[in-house]
């Protein structure tokens, strides 16, 4: 593809990347309020959509909202903050249209605004159709997009936009850096069925057989224990001294630590619904241990494992895109005849 | 800044472009995915595991599937469906004392709000996924609970203030759901308000003595002999007729109530009318229980005594207290395995299949934890001991006095903070251990 800039400091525009931010700013709280919202079982707080009982959503009153029961107020404000997500991503297109010259990222963003609409309709369904079915396709798909608008961030940040390679005279490619980029490809779909095996955890049918429940928490644990050493390698992999100074560390080191970060929260969901694990029965914190159903450790316990899942998943779409970004191997020649024309972004 | 693209880098744009299809493809199969689960619709599950064991104790000839719709059609006329319970008042005056309507309609049905504000569907919010629908203790999480859930049918609740084979009081029922059950999965539910909580004892109830009559009218078709439990046929033409449709079903749900309500009416139902009546009261302890009292250690003793001679408390308890004695099964397990009177797997193989959990050993409480899960004050520990803690292997003490359960309380309380090995050799030294 090639890119006919008008002016050359044109992709110095900062505006995209800034409303991108913000994007993500708003839709990791939405995902958090919504997992809070499976959690605490407010799906069905407000039995109507897009109002809120009768009320537009937006003219709902204010202290109904916040000092009513605590579900309304968890569902209400998931709706209000979904709203202002589908807001930012119109202010996104705008500027994305008008700043960036490259047509994928234009196109990108208004796969964003597509998807954040698509979403507030899943929802909305959701509730007026009572249908589980639909709130595991809603809960899945919020991860997905809050990766997608972090890829976008990624994209549109100056480090992609002034990232020179170290090993600039290189005509060959940078060994390696193609596999990694597929392996974190094979990560992100991991971590994506990872979720999706979540979803269906806390969606589970009350008339599901109970061997299914067994199977999926079997399942979990498997997927999360392949995606504990596939980080693992990858990290190691990246010590070596040729991915020195390409930018694709840092991500892999906070992966590294949010794999470590979701391994505990995971055990830690199973503990504060279920208790400890047999084994510990013989210990006496676990024999004396309570459950305390809806407490506010448990609540936000088992929504920051869901919503350091969506981190997970961007951050490996992060890895991809910069991966891709320092890999040599599909390097394209440049007119350098012409210092406008753009290519390769 | 244009140099640093002039040296060229891959085209992510272009190449996310190029790699939709296989994306969207993906994506799509995983957001597809979800959609893709068949569960049953929320209906009451019969009781095939009590089927399966009738048949196999009597004759498999007698017990005709028909048997099962008409006991199924029976229940949902006396009891309604989860989403809309019924529960036959009419039988009895007393009957909303034991259950109320109100109660019912927010604890049943879906998890949602009204417009006031006011829960709905408590059960299947807080406990279905655990004790299932029908409250068989079979929910879709209970394989992976250690103990298993509750199965209310069999009207066996461990810890309560009631001697063995009567019901718990509402106060029992109330309290496990505040302050739920140490070291198991039972949560408290302290965060709820008490009129939900409220609703939520009196669902339990209405569950078990739906799931009592259930197991009373399987247990009746032996007896029958190839007729049918009831006339079926009301029902056939009340759903042909239209204009006949009312009274016959009126006429159908009459004779429903005239046969099937007696032993609701005149067995299941009175056991839980004021079951506080049958409230075993705690003696005041005797002033050596005391520990400032210059006689405690005697009375700790002789506890360790009876332990270990008369209660036979180390039987299950271990030599040491740590609860590594003889291990067995609870009643909801022995209910069934019985009944296979083997413990090969393949010879309960149709009743994992229809339903039941695979047996697992009960482990008897190992007293040095200080943990108890009936609750930890000593008139909560005089109760398990003189009542026992109904479907498991622990007894009632019929033979001990009300010192010696108290002496007994008093060394249990004692025993975390004795050292088993001492406590072992001691025993062993002074030969009362065996």
């Amino acid at each position: 593809m090639t890119i006919v800039l008008d002016n050359p400091n044109q992709l110095q525009n900062r505006q995209p990347h800034r409303v991108a931010v913000v994007l993500a700013l708003v839709v990791f709280p939405l995902i958090w309020v919504g997992g809070l919202v499976t959690t605490y079982d407010a799906g069905m707080a407000v039995p109507d959509w897009p109002g809120t009982y009768g009320y537009n959503m937006f003219l709902y009153p204010v202290e109904t909202w916040l000092f009513g029961p605590f579900d309304l107020f968890v569902e209400h404000g998931h709706r209000l903050l979904g709203s202002l997500a589908g807001v930012v991503a119109i202010v996104l297109v705008i500027t994305t249209v008008r700043y960036d010259p490259r047509r994928s990222v234009r196109w990108a963003s208004g796969g964003l605004l597509f998807l954040v609409s698509l979403q507030g309709c899943l929802g909305g369904m959701r509730v007026l159709l009572d249908a589980r079915v639909l709130a595991k396709i809603h809960g899945c798909l919020g991860p997905a997009f809050f990766a997608f608008v972090v890829g976008f961030c990624a994209v549109t940040s100056r480090w992609w936009l002034t990232h020179v390679n170290p090993f600039e005279n290189q005509t060959k490619p940078i060994a390696g850096a193609s596999g990694l980029a597929y392996w974190a490809g094979a990560m992100l779909v991991m971590s994506f069925g990872q979720l999706v095996i979540g979803a269906f955890l806390r969606h589970i049918s009350v008339t599901s057989p109970a061997y299914v429940y067994q199977s999926l928490v079997v399942l979990h644990v498997s997927v999360a224990v392949l995606l504990i050493v596939g980080t693992v390698i990858q990290w190691f992999i990246t010590r070596m001294p040729r991915f020195r100074g390409l930018g694709i560390r840092s991500s892999i080191n906070i992966l590294m630590l949010l794999i470590l970060l979701q391994v505990g929260l995971g055990f830690g969901t199973w503990v504060v619904k279920f208790g400890w694990p047999v084994w510990f029965s013989e210990l006496g914190f676990a024999a004396a241990f309570v459950v305390g159903e809806k407490t506010f450790i448990q609540m936000n316990l088992i929504t920051a494992h869901v919503a350091v899942g969506s981190l997970i998943l961007a951050l490996w779409t992060v890895q991809i895109l910069r991966c891709r970004r320092v890999q040599g191997e599909k390097i394209q020649t440049t007119n350098a005849d012409s210092p406008n024309i753009v290519s390769n972004l | 800044m244009n140099d640093a693209y002039n040296r060229g880098q891959p085209d992510i744009g272009n190449s996310l472009f190029r790699n939709l299809p296989y994306l969207i493809s993906i994506a799509a199969c995983f957001l597809i995915i979800p959609g893709c689960e068949k569960s049953p619709p929320v209906n009451f599950r019969f009781n095939e595991v009590e089927w399966i064991r009738q048949k196999r104790s009597i004759s498999a000839e007698l017990f005709d599937d028909r048997y099962k719709t008409e006991i199924g059609t029976i229940l949902t006329t006396l009891f309604g469906t989860p989403d809309e319970p019924k529960f036959p008042y009419f039988l009895n005056e007393q009957a909303k004392e034991v259950i109320s309507f109100a109660n019912l309609e927010m604890a049943a049905g879906a998890v949602k709000s009204d417009r006031q504000g006011e829960p709905r569907g408590l059960y299947r919010e807080h406990c279905a996924h655990c004790h299932g629908i029908t409250g068989d203790g079979a929910g879709p999480t209970s394989q992976m609970l250690n103990p298993y859930p509750r199965d209310f049918r069999l009207s066996k609740f461990k810890f309560k203030s009631t001697p063995l084979r009567q019901p718990p009081t509402d106060h029992d029922l109330r309290t496990i759901l505040k302050n739920g059950i140490p070291g198991t999965a039972m949560p408290s539910f302290r965060t709820l308000p008490d009129e939900q909580i409220e609703a939520l004892v009196h669902y339990v109830k209405y569950l078990t003595l739906r799931g009592q009559l259930e197991r009373f009218l399987i247990s009746e078709v032996a007896a029958l002999d190839g007729q049918s439990i009831i006339d079926m046929s009301l029902l056939a033409s009340a759903q042909e007729s239209e204009t006949t449709a009312a009274k016959a079903r009126e006429q159908f749900e009459e004779q429903v109530y005239s046969m099937i309500g007696v032993p609701l009416q005149e067995d299941l139902l009175p056991k839980w009318i004021n079951p506080e009546r049958k409230i075993l009261k705690v003696p005041p302890a005797p002033a050596m229980f005391q520990e400032s009292h210059a006689g405690h250690q005697q009375f700790v003793d002789e506890g360790r005594k009876l332990f270990y001679s008369k209660a036979n408390c180390k039987q299950c308890h271990g030599e040491t207290g740590m609860g590594d004695g003889q291990l067995g099964f609870d009643d909801w397990t022995n209910d069934w395995l019985k009944s296979a009177n083997v413990l090969e797997p393949a010879s309960y193989a149709d009743f994992i299949a229809a339903g039941a959990l695979p047996p697992r050993q009960v482990k008897p409480r190992n007293l040095h934890l200080s943990v108890y899960r009936g609750g930890g004050h000593p008139n909560d520990i005089y109760l398990r001991v003189a009542n026992g803690i109904e479907g498991t292997p622990m007894p009632a003490s019929t033979i001990l006095t009300t010192e010696e359960t108290w002496k007994i309380v008093a060394y249990v309380l004692s025993l975390p903070y004795q050292d088993s090995k001492s406590s072992q050799s001691s025993v062993s030294e002074k030969g009362i251990a065996r």
